[in-house]
């Protein structure tokens, strides 16, 4: 499992929270502002303690502004692995939708035109296990119908899905299984929740990490 | 009077989950049923809870481990409810779950790797 949106190890250096969840790669996300110098001291711990662990770079942008987007972009967009966006306005949030350096749109919730727009630029949407958890009651009920309403949209026009914890704390992880059961719960078919735990993260990791190695040149021109 | 016997088919198919609690204190097992029972009440309804047939088998206070079983057509709705879990006590915790198997015997091995 790949947990691309995880904010303990920026936070903190509680590793604890490795060795109970069976987690293939997880990420280092940082909010606003990426910091090249803590990452590699992350990194560099890790690689002693769990080798095989892959540590993903990201950054989290929180915009309320088409700028404000353009402007993270631009400063970060070969320095780091993942970006993420995390929009409050919906203005912000369609046209995150039609810039194809974001990968990820956090805490999503797309109408028809914003999906039609990821879908066409390849930007996956995330849906976010702490914002589940941390509601009850009817609150829960209609983040859940949102969620269903996101992945009918993602059903049609093929946009590609993320599930992650979104954590802040040990306690807000959950290991694959449990997630897989709750996404299950919540309306993905079996196959759709395996892919946007492990393949859809692996896949966008992947392509990045070729472009910022030089290896992808401009999208679809690949040296070989 | 007579007695009805039951087909193999008819008869409920158990799956056993093994479970670890993460948390800075050590709760007892009324604690834990009382998280258990209510997180499905609350995430699929009385009815749903009907289907679950929930029962803790055991639980290691010291260890905070334990394995409680359920209905094998309501596995998904259990470990989505737990998953949901994030009190046990008033106190933050986790249930993890570390292997869901159709007997004790298997669930245990797969505890101990």
């Amino acid at each position: 499992m790949y947990d691309i949106h995880n904010q303990i190890l920026v936070k903190g250096d509680n590793l604890e929270f490795l060795k109970h969840f069976r987690l293939r790669g997880v990420g280092a996300i940082f909010k606003n502002s990426f910091n090249t110098k803590k990452f590699l001291e992350i990194k560099e711990r890790l690689n002693k303690q769990y080798p095989k662990l892959d540590v993903i770079s990201g950054i989290e942008i929180h915009a309320s502004k088409k700028s404000q987007i353009k402007k993270a972009i631009e400063e970060y967009r070969n320095r780091v692995e993942v970006i993420l966006v995390d929009c409050k306005e919906p203005r912000a949030m369609r046209a995150a939708s039609e810039m194809g350096e974001i990968d990820i749109i956090s805490h999503a919730f797309v109408d028809q035109s914003a999906a039609r727009e990821c879908a066409k630029n390849n930007i996956a949407l995330e849906i976010n296990l702490k914002d589940l958890i941390s509601v009850y009651g009817i609150k829960r009920a209609n983040l859940i119908s949102k969620i269903r309403f996101n992945l009918s949209l993602a059903r049609k026009y093929k946009v590609p899905l993320i599930l992650t914890t979104g954590a802040d704390s040990i306690y807000d992880m959950r290991n694959q299984r449990q997630i897989i059961a709750l996404a299950e719960c919540i309306g993905f078919k079996h196959e759709e929740a395996k892919k946007a735990l492990i393949d859809t993260p692996k896949r966008i990791i992947k392509t990045n990490r070729e472009k910022i190695s030089g290896k992808i040149i401009v999208e679809g021109v690949k040296r070989v | 009077m007579t007695k009805f016997k039951i087909k193999s088919s008819q008869k409920e198919n158990w799956r056993y989950i093994g479970f670890e609690v993460i948390s800075d204190n050590a709760p007892d097992e009324k604690e834990i049923i009382k998280s258990i029972t209510s997180a499905i009440l609350r995430f699929v309804g009385e009815v749903g809870a009907s289907e679950t047939n929930v029962w803790l088998i055991e639980y290691d206070e010291k260890r905070k481990r334990g394995i409680f079983r359920c209905s094998n057509r309501a596995l998904t709705k259990v470990l989505g409810a737990i998953t949901t879990i994030s009190n046990v006590a008033e106190k933050p915790a986790v249930f993890n779950t570390l292997g869901v198997s159709g007997t004790i015997k298997k669930l245990k091995l797969q505890m101990s790797k």
